[in-house]
């Protein structure tokens, strides 16, 4: 495995949002954030507050890397599907390919057999754009960041 | 892995702070938090036991805005330091972007910093990662202790790759360094990025 960046550009970021909008209205699901397995967001669609996204991100991808050694130790390679169930929100997570994830919450306006219908579509519809912005070898052009310290300041 | 998004002009990576049981690493993510503007960060959220030692990881989220017209978000990760974790440290280092090796500079526990670097060696090459290709720096915590060893014996014992890296000396729990090892960290890992 390499550390090669992912890379998303404009028409990447617009394929990712009208697919995720898809899901989203076709699910009938309040949030959808497609994560990289190390816990980055790569787009998310919804309602989340601000920053809420990138804890979700980390978190579910602790999680479901966490059952994936379960998964081994009970002789499967992974659990394709994680699903949380609250009193009033749920959480289904499931794998799009081998770099990425997508987080779904939902609540009563929907069923969890919905979700996963559709969470499997939408997955074989994000798989080239994931491959596309995972595979990149070059990147667009950067600025000098410049050598100043970045964080330190007053609070 | 960083990911760059030219759309919404955002860079964000990924630092984990390494190092042996109760060497410091939450301690300096709970000094950033608690002295970052609060535009700039995110919740610090702990998955710890009850006695407060890391479980699985501590997370937080930092950003800062218009870094050459870019927002460049870094997320933090701790790994629990107790030996038994093994398997959760090995999670937290997958798409890891840039290391900060928190070592403790008491001579009792020169043992456990030399155990605990090479453990983050091994842990890294689970995933075909090396530190020839990974930006990272040393801090050695705790200088305000007795019986410290000093800077340039756990220079020796940790620092001795042919690539020699920055090294910061630090009390976490007061702060003293804190920021100019993070600074540090997240320049190279800019820099590495820049250069890819």
């Amino acid at each position: 495995m390499d550390l090669q960046p992912v890379v998303i550009y404009e028409e990447d970021a617009r394929d990712l949002a009208q697919r995720l909008d898809a899901f989203l209205r076709a699910s009938r699901s309040s949030l959808v954030i497609l994560i990289d397995r190390s816990g980055q967001v790569i787009a998310e669609r919804g309602y989340s507050r601000k920053r809420d996204a990138e804890e979700l991100a980390a978190l579910a991808a602790a999680a479901f890397a966490a059952t994936e050694q379960v998964a081994k130790l009970i002789g499967e390679n992974a659990f394709s599907v994680l699903f949380h169930q609250g009193e009033e929100r749920n959480i289904h997570l499931s794998v799009v390919g081998e770099t990425a994830l997508m987080l779904t919450a939902f609540d009563d306006r929907t069923t969890l057999g919905l979700v996963r219908l559709y969470a499997g579509e939408a997955a074989q519809s994000l798989l080239p754009i994931v491959e596309r912005i995972t595979g990149r070898t070059s990147l667009g052009p950067l600025p000098d960041f410049g050598e100043k310290p970045l964080f330190g300041g007053t609070p | 892995m960083a990911s760059i998004n030219y759309a919404q002009r955002e860079i964000t990576c990924k630092i984990v702070y390494y190092g042996c049981a109760l060497s410091g690493k939450t301690t300096n993510l709970e000094y950033i938090h608690g002295h970052v503007p609060a535009s700039e960060k995110g919740g610090l959220v702990s998955l710890s036991t009850q006695g407060d030692r890391t479980l699985f990881f501590d997370f937080l989220p930092l950003e800062v805005q218009d870094v050459g017209g870019f927002t460049a978000k870094f997320q933090l990760y701790t790994v629990p330091g107790q030996v038994v974790y093994n398997a959760t440290r090995r999670l937290v280092l997958r798409g890891v972007d840039g290391l900060v090796f928190v070592a403790d500079s008491q001579w009792s526990k020169a043992k456990e910093n030399v155990e605990s670097f090479q453990n983050m060696l091994d842990n890294l090459s689970q995933y075909g990662y090396s530190l020839d290709s990974i930006p990272y720096v040393l801090q050695y915590n705790k200088r305000d202790l007795e019986g410290i060893a000093p800077a340039h014996y756990l220079d020796f014992t940790l620092n001795r790759r042919e690539r020699r890296v920055p090294v910061y000396e630090t009390v976490a729990s007061q702060g003293s360094g804190v920021f100019d090892c993070l600074n540090g960290v997240c320049q190279l890992v800019l820099a590495r990025l820049r250069a890819a």
